[in-house]
């Protein structure tokens, strides 16, 4: 069950149980914790009729009006979080220990302040081996993502992708089939997806983890898209591109902004199967992989410090 | 708040009436818990200690700091008249929400966020709808005040009456936020269930418990092995007691068939029994407060909520398998009264009942895995798809799915069942424990039964009250009632009530899901019918078990049987012939009964496969396979016939053949069995 502090969380960041209820943004929430923190106080603290957060150093007037208005009703969403572990949803917030550590320590402030998921967190240890790419591969290209995540799995590492068609799902199918250990970061409803039988199969085979950051209910957005990406890349170790398109599409916003902010090891596949985007993300610093060999070369002995970053207008993007 | 106390004792004396009235020890310290410091706190004091007292004076004072409604989850069905004038004297605005009145409840909740309702309470039945917690618990939660949760030892599967719903409940408190104060309560706890309650609804909570002394309850063992005897008595001793009290049974069937001969011995009893329309309940309820009832014959139904002081007599006509659950009952007695007498009046058959309840309170390994399998493999199904997959009855199905619903092992979405995500393993360690403390209750009970020691004390001890003391009053401090010689005459009444009480056997309206045989229950359906005996009671349905397993020949004492129920009976269109479903004893037995009744018979079925004993099947969808194509219609006339069978407990047998029958051009089929063995457990 949820401490208080994981309760202030979730009630102040989501809009579990009324989604029209108000929530802070990540950035108001981490500048109310670090405020919090640096006074010597825990999250919990907002529950304290008798604190004045207007009173605490860092906390504006608005804030704390906010927060102290949020928190009334909070219980509408840790009674929703019970909810949803009713059906082996669980919620994890920045507060608790089982947080993926990587994503705290990659993402920093843009870390999600909750995740959801299904599946044992622990296996969310930040060592995996991201293998992403556009919806429309072709046949070379699925081969190179679905014989990639094979190599991952002999390697030992996760499988991490987004659960979307095309490389995403070959990928994960891949190490699924060979009996890896597969992590899926989404972007459409998590409650309908633990709906489908394949996907409780693999649940119950255990070594599965689905998560994601919008609210389980909430179907697929582009937004939820561009915001799984970065946690593809904050919970592995590298992060191959088998295919993207040149200055748009998914693939490429979140290859770009991984590069950009140095979030993990971003590498690119060159050679057959490669998308038009990927002789670019080369240029833009991704390391270049030719042969399954290069991957086990690459997670063996990773490059002593982050591969040189380009600004993300010399992407053009 | 330095007004916190002399306001609170305040609204004591207007609550009381009594301008110097004083709290009872631990009543505003449970106040300034939730009221001042919006803290949790377990309360766990006798009935009658004044529990209400502290939930309605918190209430009042947190209102009048401006803060929200308070929620009371409680069996009760709805706040009892005196409570409710307590709450009228406080100014306390007070509603109730339960399944009878779903039409107010769009008004109430705009009342509640006008500011306009003091009080809430709600049933914890209502938690285990889906869409009630996630709409209407949601929009509650939004404005809570305080959280009082009645009966909270319910939470607890240690407890005797653990509920689903009241886990259900528990998890609900568990992910309150910390601003929300809760307060439960409970007068029946020992200290396995105190921990236990405590621990889930967080270590922090403040305990107040109390003494369990009832100072006016006088307790008496009177064990009469035969229900015939006990029946005598009560109708004997009854009208000569001071007051109104309560019979408990432990079975519903018990509870119908105690209340049916205490009115036809000119008693004004009520039966009352979970099943029954909570309107209905209420009604009842109301009567015996007034004292236009002399006695209720309940199940444990009424054991929690009913909140009548003027108690003067709790009898058991079968008594519980736990100290606890007999405390709670027999302590509706001699709240406000000075004299009160609690009679366990031990049964033959009282164990047998109690094994069952014990045997059956989880559903087996192999059942939940056979649905949690299904469940995965699904995608989603509903409660008739399951039945064809898992061999239980519907209501033990239903309840084994509100409890792998409150385990986290499968879930509701709308009408349909899902697995859910969580790995779930069938938690056999701790059953197992639970049952070796049930077990050991009811080893408990069996001492208290044949014990020479205060009663109350022993009662008290088993409950954990930190002083049990010899009371002085229970029959083994001052000596047993007066046994009253029942007359032989009222014992052979009650003999021939248990032997003649009319068993109908009502046909089967819906077919099975999943069927793929044609069945027209519509047109071939068949008549109400008789059944001679119950399955498991003395009289005649000793005959049929001994005639049965040990005989292997009915006796002519039932041919005659039949025979008087038949003309007795009097069917309409009258029968003009007898068949029987096929079976070396039951043709046999069915022509004689032919020739009793002057009839013809005519052997009309023939088994053509062999089945399992259709007692193995648990559900209709089973039940009506099993027994779909086990027979061929042979021979049949067009007049109304009687079709005998020795047992009859899901009725599909007797539904298919008669819908045979009725294909193969029958007149009307009456079905009459020698024992109805549905409900009987065995």
């Amino acid at each position: 069950m949820f401490t208080d502090d994981a309760k202030a969380v979730i009630a102040l960041t989501t809009r579990l149980g009324d989604s029209h209820r108000p929530s802070l943004p990540p950035t108001m929430w981490h500048r109310l914790a670090t405020a919090l923190n640096d006074a010597g106080l825990t999250p919990a603290t907002v529950f304290d009729p008798n604190t004045d957060l207007a009173s605490i150093p860092g906390i504006p007037g608005d804030l704390a009006e906010t927060v102290t208005e949020l928190i009334k009703d909070a219980s509408i969403t840790t009674v929703a979080a019970t909810e949803l572990d009713r059906q082996g949803i669980w919620t994890l917030t920045l507060v608790d220990d089982t947080y993926p550590p990587t994503m705290r320590d990659r993402l920093g402030k843009g870390a999600p302040p909750v995740i959801f998921g299904v599946g044992d967190p622990v296996l969310l240890d930040g060592d995996g081996i991201g293998i992403v790419g556009s919806r429309n591969v072709d046949e070379a290209g699925a081969e190179i993502a679905k014989d990639l995540a094979v190599r991952a799995t002999t390697l030992g590492r996760a499988v991490v992708s987004g659960g979307a068609r095309g490389v995403d799902q070959l990928a994960m199918n891949a190490a699924y089939q060979a009996d890896g250990v597969v992590i899926g970061a989404l972007a459409d409803s998590l409650q309908s997806r633990i709906q489908k039988s394949d996907v409780l199969a693999a649940l119950d085979r255990g070594r599965t983890c689905l998560l994601t950051q919008q609210a389980p209910a909430t179907g697929f957005s582009a937004g939820a898209a561009m915001s799984r990406n970065k946690l593809i890349y904050a919970l592995s170790a590298v992060t191959v591109v088998v295919a993207s398109d040149a200055n748009t599409g998914g693939t490429w916003a979140g290859a770009s902004e991984a590069l950009n902010k140095a979030i993990s090891v971003v590498s690119v596949w060159r050679g057959e199967g490669e998308g038009p985007g990927n002789p670019a993300l080369e240029g833009a610093g991704a390391i270049p992989i030719q042969a399954l060999d290069d991957l086990s070369d690459l997670v063996e002995s990773p490059p002593a410090s982050e591969p040189e970053q380009l600004a993300i207008t010399e992407l053009g993007a | 708040m330095t007004n916190f106390d002399p306001t609170a004792l305040h609204l004591l004396r207007v609550l009381t009436g009594n301008s110097k009235a004083d709290f009872r020890p631990g009543q505003l310290e449970a106040i300034q818990a939730v009221a001042r410091d919006r803290d949790r706190a377990l309360v766990v004091q006798r009935t009658g200690w004044g529990k209400s007292a502290v939930y309605f004076i918190s209430t009042r004072m947190l209102r009048d700091q401006g803060l929200g409604p308070t929620v009371i989850v409680s069996p009760l069905l709805a706040l009892m008249r005196n409570q409710l004038e307590m709450a009228d004297r406080l100014g306390l605005n007070a509603h109730t929400i339960n399944s009878t009145n779903r039409d107010s409840w769009e008004p109430i909740f705009s009342q509640i966020h006008a500011g306009e309702i003091d009080l809430l309470l709600i049933s914890p039945e209502r938690l285990n709808n889906p869409e009630f917690r996630t709409e209407i618990l949601t929009s509650l939660l939004s404005d809570i005040g305080l959280l009082v949760i009645d009966e909270v030892h319910c939470i607890s599967d240690w407890g005797h009456d653990f509920r689903p719903d009241y886990r259900r409940l528990q998890q609900v408190v568990a992910s309150l936020t910390p601003n929300i104060p809760v307060l439960g309560t409970t007068a029946t706890a020992n200290d396995r269930v105190v921990a236990d309650v405590v621990e889930q609804l967080g270590e922090q909570i403040k305990l107040f418990r109390g003494t369990l002394e009832r100072d006016s309850l006088a307790l008496h063992v009177l064990p009469m092995p035969s229900k015939a005897e006990r029946l005598a008595w009560l109708a004997e001793n009854i009208p000569n007691m001071s007051g109104v009290g309560i019979v408990y049974t432990l079975t519903i069937k018990d509870a119908e068939q105690v209340g049916a001969w205490l009115r036809s011995r000119g008693i004004d009893a009520a039966s009352y029994t979970g099943p029954m329309d909570s309107d209905e309940r209420i009604e009842i309820e109301h009567r015996l407060t007034d004292g236009a009832l002399k006695v209720v014959v309940a199940t444990s139904a009424l054991a929690m909520g009913y909140d009548n002081p003027r108690i003067e007599f709790v009898i058991h006509y079968q008594t519980p398998g736990s100290p606890i659950a007999y405390y709670q009952q027999v302590g509706r007695a001699g709240r406000a009264v000075d004299e009160a007498y609690g009679i366990a009046m031990a049964g033959s058959e009282d164990e047998d009942i109690q094994d069952w309840f014990i045997d059956t309170a989880f559903p087996s390994e192999s059942d939940t895995n056979d649905a949690l399998s299904a469940l995965a493999a699904a995608e989603g199904m509903r409660v008739g798809e399951l039945e064809a997959v898992v061999n239980l009855k519907r209501g033990r199905l239903l309840s084994m799915l509100k409890i792998l619903e409150v385990e986290g092992a499968a879930y509701r979405d709308g009408s349909l069942w899902f697995r859910s995500a969580e790995p779930w393993v069938y938690p056999a360690r701790r059953i197992a424990d639970v049952t070796a403390a049930r077990r050991e209750e009811q080893e408990t009970m069996r001492r208290y039964l044949g014990s020479d020691d205060c009663l109350m004390q022993q009662l008290r001890a088993a409950l954990n009250d930190p002083a049990p003391e010899r009371c002085g009053r229970c029959m083994n401090d001052t000596g047993p009632l007066a046994r009253t010689g029942v007359e032989r005459e009222t014992i052979e009444a009650a003999l021939a009530f248990l032997r003649g009480e009319v068993i109908s056997i009502e046909p089967r309206k819906v077919r099975p899901p999943g069927l793929t045989v044609d069945l027209n229950l519509r047109e071939h359906n068949i008549e109400p019918g008789r059944a001679l005996s119950r399955w498991g009671e003395p009289g005649f349905a000793e005959q049929v078990r001994d005639d049965k397993y040990d005989n292997g020949r009915f006796s002519e004492e039932l041919v005659d049987a039949i025979v008087r129920m038949v003309r007795t009976w009097g069917p309409d269109p009258a029968p003009e012939w007898v068949t029987s479903v096929p079976s070396n004893p039951v043709e046999d037995f069915a022509q004689r009964v032919a020739t009793g009744l002057g009839l013809p018979y005519v052997e009309s079925l023939h088994r053509v496969a062999t089945r399992r004993p259709q007692k193995t099947m648990h559900n209709s969808s089973q039940q009506a396979r099993n027994v779909l194509g086990a027979f061929d219609v042979v021979a049949t006339r067009s007049e109304p016939v009687l079709l005998i069978d020795d047992m009859v407990d899901s009725r599909w047998t007797m539904t298919v053949a008669g819908a045979q029958l009725r294909a193969a051009g029958s007149g009307p089929v009456y079905p009459v069995a020698l024992s109805d063995t549905s409900g009987s457990g065995s």
